[in-house]
């Protein structure tokens, strides 16, 4: 019951602190650019293809459509091509039914489509540094104005102090989230005009010995698809947020724990380019943060990964961090 | 006001949290199951069975009828075709109007094929007895070997093309002998290519083209019961009445003419 | 009546090898009020910091209302109010909203309370503001009522009289020794204003390089309040306090002669001096009183 008003506060604590709102503006403004610059590759690229393919109207890619469905539906009768053939001849197949049906130019872009690609744009590098600008100060903020000082001075165990943060951290992770598919939705929705949400999206890829195997491809509703893109999306603010948490116990000024977040997140990356050949390089986290790359397909820059796999190894990122966090913050002493 | 919109925000946060758990456990718990599916064995066995079943008709329809096989590539499949019948399709259509007996067609192109693809095709054990049964088989190839080379700079051309025409020879050597070691007396029909741009724009590609026309042409009609079919001069004189709206694949129009003369120079094989 | 509220047992404290406290031992009773003297570095605040909880000490143990900081916490610290060095908030919340944040950590503080608090330091009116419009002295005003909101058994206060107004000071004042003599709080104050120390204290530490020198009543220092005399023959002046009086002299820059001497016996120097007619000019109480006792009493260690 303690623990609840505790965590109430922290969250309390960090949305009049305003770097939630940073955050809010950062995202309408990131959105809304990512947003034009879509819609305006999109014209581009649709005015080239209507230009090479001599049609000047929309209208014309029903036809187009159309052949190329007949096209994969008798292509299917075919019982000599490979079954991974046969899969990703099936989904495609679904696909194209779908942008008939709907009536739904697969050249243009949907609400939808812009939300999981958004997301998996972000996950590796923005969607990390949001989380470690809201993080960062979580402790270290408390330590530089000594208001540390009152919490630590409460009859309540340091533990429950640093428990209460770390829920309110976990808590506002998700917020992050849940703001990032609203304002991605809203400002989307303003672009693209159309939803989209039950569009057939390819997913199942799967990484066979460094390779992709598509054998097991299957499609899954462009809905279901974003709620698994930002679900993902949590499970890496959830790490780096607790990384981001435990440096911010160790270090006492705000503005050095966000730039050896950053500086670990972007050198991480760099690292695992050069090294990653390496074993080792698999367990950085960096590496592991692409978890949305399982689900479209598209191979990861280090071999041997799984989605379990990079899921396990952010874990226990979040884990020997919360761990150190814990320790150092219930045996420190409070010197200034 | 602002005091209770204060005071709203932990119950608020706490709410909206609570709703959203139940969806970000459904997107993981989705996001394992779609990287880990169990659905591959499920697929493997429809194939399998597909396979079957297929081979069983085509004994049915054999003993009184005609089976033909299509082989090749994106043409041969029939794409730009409005009907989507291709050649092939159109062929056969018209070969059934004149004959009695059944005809059972099939039609084993992959659109983006290679020489190299379609006799990997021909290897396949099962395919081989497929090919036992064929009383014609009906083949578009090397558009896609020939046209790989549009991706080099010009000055890399020449050597390129001499590359793959070497290649190309090969595999048509060892594609001729496939079929006629499964099939010693089927009819076989290969098409030949046709021009994309029959200006003299880019003269090194028109000459690459009647170079492995004349090379493809020499290679099957010494062959019994091989017969090639150009299709060079059907589109000469009109390129764009006969493609489709890609500018790659001809359209339906274009797919009757190949077709009529198909059926023009094989008539006389199946009403002997 | 009184109970023992907080006790220092040989509390030690080091810092990477380097002793900053060397075995503290300290009483305070209920409803008494004792000042912390001692100059910069000599382990004040170190020690406040050790006697709620935010350093660990090295050895020794610290006692309040007889549960064990370090073994006993929670229960410990129910019964402390403090302000540790500057009364930091949460600038971006207003006053009330610290308050309320701080309560919700406590038991049993009702909002009746906090406004009661609030009216006891004065910041009915400006409550509601965020923190970062306050001036020093309404922080300061703020870090007392967040102390004082739980009734603590032992109040803690690192030099509170900073920033406030002199009206606010005599406030402050009255306000602490309400709370000491009829809430009977045990409050322990720091304060590098001497005069404030000696108006509102009983009793006295005083600390040097991580030792306790001496504790000792206020009235004590006030009986022994040093006299100052200012003469034209000093030494002949000297002479006699020394050998009539047997007190010790300082000779003083400003050739004035400094002695600890009961007031009872002022007049008797002062006829003597007549009498010996050294040419007395004045007589005057030493107004640093305190700090001359400190300086007095931590001078002798420079030298040894």
């Amino acid at each position: 019951m303690k623990l609840y008003s505790l965590v109430g506060n922290e969250v309390f604590k960090i949305i009049m602190k305003k770097r939630l709102w940073v955050i809010v503006g950062i995202l309408i403004i990131l959105i809304g650019l990512f947003a034009y610059g879509e819609h305006y590759t999109r014209e581009r690229t649709q005015s080239q293809i209507a230009e090479r393919l001599g049609i000047d109207d929309v209208d014309d890619w029903r036809e187009i459509t159309n052949q190329q469905l007949l096209d994969l539906e008798r292509r299917l009768d075919n019982p000599f091509i490979p079954e991974e053939g046969r899969a990703s001849i099936q989904v495609r197949a679904e696909q194209l039914r779908y942008y008939l049906a709907e009536d739904i130019n697969p050249t243009t872009f949907s609400a939808a489509q812009f939300m999981s690609n958004f997301m998996e744009q972000s996950i590796f590098l923005f969607l990390p540094l949001l989380i470690i600008l809201l993080a960062s100060d979580i402790v270290s903020k408390e330590s530089t104005t000594g208001t540390i000082k009152l919490l630590m001075t409460r009859p309540v165990p340091r533990w429950k102090i640093l428990t209460s943060k770390l829920l309110a951290l976990t808590i506002l992770e998700m917020i992050v989230i849940l703001l990032m598919a609203v304002i991605a939705l809203g400002i989307s929705y303003i672009t693209f005009g159309h939803g989209g949400f039950r569009e057939p999206v390819i997913t199942g890829f799967r990484v066979v010995n460094g390779e992709l195997d598509a054998s097991n491809i299957q499609t899954v509703s462009r809905g279901t698809y974003i709620f698994m893109t930002y679900s993902l999306g949590y499970i890496v603010a959830f790490s780096i947020g607790k990384m981001a948490l435990m440096v911010s116990v160790l270090v006492k000024s705000t503005a050095a724990s966000i730039g050896i977040m950053m500086s670990s997140l972007i050198g991480g990356t760099f690292l695992s380019f050069f090294i990653s050949d390496w074993e080792i390089t698999r367990y950085l986290f960096n590496v592991n943060l692409r978890l949305t790359d399982f689900l479209s397909g598209d191979l990861q820059p280090v071999e041997g990964l799984s989605l379990s796999f990079s899921i396990g190894v952010l874990l226990l990122w979040a884990l020997a961090a919360t761990l150190v966090a814990f320790g150092v913050f219930s045996y420190k002493d409070i010197l200034d | 006001m602002l005091k209770s919109i204060k005071k709203a925000i932990w119950p608020i946060t706490l709410v909206s949290v609570i709703i959203a758990v139940p969806f970000f456990i459904f997107g993981i718990l989705q996001a394992f199951q779609v990287t880990q599916g169990a659905m591959q064995e499920e697929e493997t066995a429809n194939g399998e069975n597909r396979i079957e079943e297929r081979s069983e008709e085509i004994e049915e329809v054999n003993d009184g009828g005609h089976h033909i096989l299509t082989l090749g590539d994106s043409l041969a499949r029939g794409t730009g075709d409005e009907e989507g019948l291709g050649f092939a399709g159109r062929t056969v259509q018209k070969l059934d109007e004149f004959l009695d007996v059944p005809i059972i067609h099939d039609n084993y192109a992959v659109e983006g094929f290679r020489i190299s693809e379609m006799l990997e095709l021909l290897n396949n054990n099962e395919f081989q007895e497929e090919l036992q049964h064929t009383d014609m088989i009906m083949i578009s190839i090397g558009g896609n070997d020939v046209r790989s080379i549009r991706g080099l700079p010009a000055s890399e051309w020449t050597e390129a093309y001499q590359n793959i025409e070497e290649g190309y020879q090969e595999a048509l050597e060892e594609t001729i002998r496939r079929i006629r070691e499964a099939n010693p007396g089927a009819l076989v029909v290969f098409l030949g290519l046709y021009n994309l741009d029959y200006s003299d724009e880019s003269p090194e590609e028109t000459e690459f083209l009647l170079r492995w026309n004349a090379i493809t042409y020499q290679m099957i009609e010494k062959e019994q019961d091989f017969v090639w079919i150009p299709t060079y001069d059907l589109f000469q004189f009109q390129l764009t009445e006969s493609l489709s709206p890609d500018l790659l694949h001809p359209n339906g129009a274009g797919y009757e003419k190949i077709a009529n003369r198909i059926i023009e120079v094989i008539m006389p094989f199946f009403t002997d | 009546m009184s109970e023992l509220v907080l006790e220092l047992r040989n509390v030690h404290k080091a810092i990477k090898g380097k002793k900053i406290i060397k075995g503290i031992n300290l009483e305070l009773f209920s409803g008494e009020v004792l000042g912390f003297l001692g100059p910069n570095g000599s382990g004040k605040t170190t020690t406040l910091r050790m006697i709620v909880g935010l350093i660990r000490m090295t050895k020794g143990e610290v006692f309040i209302a007889g549960h064990s900081i370090e073994k006993d916490f929670v229960k410990a610290m129910k019964n402390v109010g403090c302000i540790i060095e500057n009364p930091e908030m949460y600038d971006y919340l207003s006053g009330w909203e610290n308050l309320k944040i701080l309560a919700s950590m406590e038991k049993g503080i009702t909002k009746e309370r906090m406004k009661e608090v609030v009216s006891l330091v004065g910041m009915e009116k400006r409550i509601d503001d965020k923190v970062y419009t306050y001036s020093l002295g309404m922080k300061q005003r703020l870090g007392i009522a967040q102390a004082i909101m739980k009734r603590p058994k032992l109040l803690i206060l690192d030099e509170p009289a900073n920033g406030l107004d002199p009206a606010g000071i005599s406030e402050f004042r009255k306000l602490i020794q309400k709370l000491a003599h009829e809430e009977s709080m045990a409050v322990l104050v720091s304060s590098h204003i001497l005069a404030e120390i000696e108006m509102m204290c009983d009793r006295v530490a005083i600390i040097k390089q991580g030792e306790v020198v001496q504790v000792t009543t206020v009235k004590n220092i006030v009986k022994d309040q040093g006299i100052i005399w200012k003469i034209k023959e000093v030494q002949q002046g000297k002479k006699i306090l020394e050998e009539e009086f047997q007190t010790a002299v300082q000779l003083k820059e400003d050739q004035t002669l400094l002695a600890f001497i009961g007031e009872d016996q002022v007049s008797m120097v002062n006829k003597r001096f007549m009498e010996a007619d050294v040419g007395l000019l004045y007589v005057n109480k030493n107004q640093k009183s305190l700090e001359d006792l400190f300086l007095a009493l931590t001078a002798g260690d420079e030298i040894v």
